[in-house]
């Protein structure tokens, strides 16, 4: 029941998470220039009638009171041959009553509201939000590039959690204090390169094939995002820093006397604080992705983010960032969930009430 | 010391002896002074060079005067049926004169490198300022007023920001505000400006977190508990007492990282084209780097701004690590 408890209140708070980023978002884009909240369609006079909210421009709105008339009043025939421009009067409400021409007038937008709940989220529920800028429904769009993207997001972060095991085993081992030392730096100083000029340097030293095929690319990506942008450093210090306090550890030392396997106590302690490294790395990986793919053209959600920026199609970037900020959230809550049920210290903590 | 040295004194031996006890002196202190940096931080002093590196830069780049050096070789060109003289430009390379070559533009490249520091130097600044400010109140807040709402509100906001990753939320408002803009004068304006303020919101949960951590550990500190005992007010313990005389090595740290990570987007950005960082006609380490992908390995035009990228943020980065590991109170 306890357990029941703390994972309904993870959900809730992943739930939470996503909802409220998605909603600053989309506050920002609704007082950016490409807002759905502008006015935009004109109005299709056929269904309109005096009393209607009409719109003057993008953001002011008022109420009809006339429907389109010649300049004199007449009540000119439209014989499709003469153009004969007419005009509306729309009442602003602030006292101000501005006349237009009829093909000036707009229907308003939706307001934010009934435009993020409707639109948006229940475009997400029912799969259609809109087109994108390529005219392709805007989440097929976005789950083509996730196809690309989280397989190499989720293989950098394999490599780098392989990769550094293998290295603390190794410095641990290594009978040369200095030479721990030396080394340790230069793996740091390796890793502190950013992704671009880590990726620009292997391609021209001839350690990642150029051009890239489309099945080296991917390959190309996970090795610079798993070694670049601190990520294998950051990744090796923690897990130095675990290491070394599980080592200090009473039950570890007498394992060790009795002539135990070390690895075979110390890896189960060591997969909970690596679980929660590699969901903070998610984050990060996912950023660093766009520099990545851009480099190798690996079309997915990194090129397609700066390509939504540029058109620009703040829909397919707003669907995009809360897919992504979904996925974080997501391995946020699988880590949550399991430390509960790893953990019991978890439960027992809730259940004395501390 | 034999008694009768000191009644029968010799003045001129005396003299030497003052004099081999000077030289001694000052022989003792110069070697006791060169073992001392044996254990000086390597990472404090490599810290502090890149970081007055990186503002001589800045000053320098306001008053040096950029040569434009295009200089061209003549080669020979077939077209199958006819071989005719023609001319190759000799960008990114080694030029006579200049101490680097020069840049895909024909600039001095050892000029260009300098300047290249203002396409950050101010707007990192700026997203430090942002990231401080927002971080050190929502932290200060959250970890003085526990157990109460203000907590609860103040996490679940910091875990919303956390929630984007940083790059992406940079682009997001680049994609929003910028993309509208037809002037390029100030969308690259515009554009510094939001990666600024984008990259500083985003990096305040990591601080606002360091410094709840702190603020809840020197809350039940005696030092706290006598300030409140004396009636000083929350405000007076929290900003004073608890803010600016023990956690301002961790804003030092955060704000060196913070820099660096600065560093690594716009030059990142700038590398990938002048839709997302700063145009061609800006020098940017970044811009730099792409503009001489074509030249060798190990020229001048690659080496040149790989070795700043990685130095500046490296340099950074230790310093922050340094200040940390020195100055911060209960820190290993």
């Amino acid at each position: 029941m306890k357990t029941a408890w703390l994972v309904g209140q993870k959900v809730g708070h992943f739930v939470a998470v996503l909802f409220l980023s998605s909603l600053v978002l989309a506050g920002l884009l609704w007082f950016s220039p490409g807002s759905p909240g502008k006015a935009r369609d004109p109005v299709v006079w056929d269904k309109a009638a005096v009393g209607d909210r009409v719109c003057v421009d993008a953001r002011s709105c008022g109420v009809l009171e006339t429907m389109p008339t010649t300049e004199s009043g007449e009540d000119v025939p439209d014989d499709g041959f003469t153009f004969v421009k007419k005009y509306v009067r729309v009442d602003l409400g602030d006292g101000s009553v501005q006349q237009i021409e009829s093909g000036e007038a707009l229907i308003p937008g939706p307001s934010f509201p009934r435009w993020f709940l409707g639109t948006f989220w229940g475009g997400v529920l029912s799969w259609d939000i809109g087109p994108a800028y390529n005219g392709e429904p805007v989440l097929s769009v976005v789950m083509l590039g996730a196809r690309q993207t989280m397989p190499i997001v989720f293989g950098a972060l394999v490599a780098a959690v392989l990769v550094t095991l293998i290295l603390v085993s190794f410095l641990t081992w290594l009978p040369f204090p200095s030479m721990r030392g030396l080394l340790r730096t230069l793996l740091l100083i390796l890793s502190i390169s950013p992704v671009f000029v880590l990726g620009f340097l292997m391609t021209k030293a001839g350690v990642l094939p150029h051009p890239v095929n489309w099945w080296v690319a991917p390959g190309a990506c996970i090795i610079i995002l798993f070694i670049g942008d601190s990520s294998l450093g950051e990744l090796l210090l923690q897990l130095e820093n675990e290491y070394r306090h599980l080592r200090s550890r009473d039950y570890i030392h007498a394992a060790g006397l009795r002539g135990a396997s070390l690895f075979k106590h110390m890896l189960p302690a060591l997969l909970m604080p690596l679980g929660s490294m590699s969901a903070a790395k998610v984050a990060f990986l996912l950023g660093s992705v766009v520099i990545a793919e851009n480099i190798y053209a690996v079309p997915g959600l990194g090129m397609l983010s700066l390509k939504a920026a540029t058109k620009p199609d703040p829909l397919l970037l707003l669907t995009l960032t809360v897919f992504i900020t979904f996925v974080v959230a997501l391995v946020s809550l699988i880590r949550d969930v399991l430390e509960i049920f790893i953990d019991p210290r978890i439960r027992k903590t809730t259940a004395e009430g501390v | 010391m034999d008694p009768n040295k000191l009644i029968h004194r010799d003045p001129g031996e005396e003299a030497d002896g003052v004099a081999s006890r000077l030289a001694k002196g000052a022989v003792r202190d110069i070697v006791e002074t060169i073992l001392r940096w044996r254990h000086a931080d390597i990472r404090l002093i490599f810290g502090s060079i890149v970081v007055v590196l990186l503002v001589g830069a800045r000053i320098a780049a306001a008053f040096i005067d950029v040569d434009q050096l295009q200089t061209y070789l003549e080669v020979e060109r077939t077209s199958g049926f006819s071989v005719g003289a023609g001319f190759q430009t000799t960008n990114c390379r080694a030029v006579d004169g200049l101490l680097l070559g020069n840049d895909r533009n024909g600039y001095a490249l050892s000029a260009t490198l300098l300047e290249a520091t203002q396409a950050f130097f101010f707007p990192a600044l700026m997203s430090c300022a942002i990231a401080l400010f927002f971080g050190t109140l929502l932290g200060a807040v959250a970890g003085y007023f526990r157990g109460g709402m203000l907590e609860s509100g103040t996490k679940l906001l910091l875990t919303v920001i956390a929630a984007y990753p940083r790059l992406i939320l940079v682009i997001v408002a680049v994609g929003f505000f910028v993309a509208y803009l037809h002037d390029p004068g100030r969308a690259v304006g515009m554009r510094l400006l939001l990666m600024a303020a984008m990259l500083g919101i985003a990096y305040v949960p990591v601080l606002a977190l360091a410094i709840y951590q702190k603020v809840g550990a020197f809350q039940r500190e005696q030092f706290v508990e006598a300030a409140r005992a004396h009636g000083l007010s929350d405000t007076r313990i929290l900003g004073y007492h608890i803010l600016w005389a023990n956690c301002m090595p961790v804003l030092a740290r955060h704000f060196f990282y913070l820099f660096g990570y600065f560093i690594l987007v716009e030059t990142s950005l700038s590398y990938l084209g002048p839709e997302y960082g700063v145009p061609g006609s800006i020098p940017s380490w970044g811009n730099l780097l792409a503009g001489c992908s074509k030249g060798e390995l190990m020229s001048a035009a690659v080496i040149g701004p790989s070795v700043a990228i990685v130095t500046s943020i490296l340099g950074l980065t230790f310093l922050g690590d340094a200040i940390g590991e020195r100055f911060e109170r209960g820190r290993t």
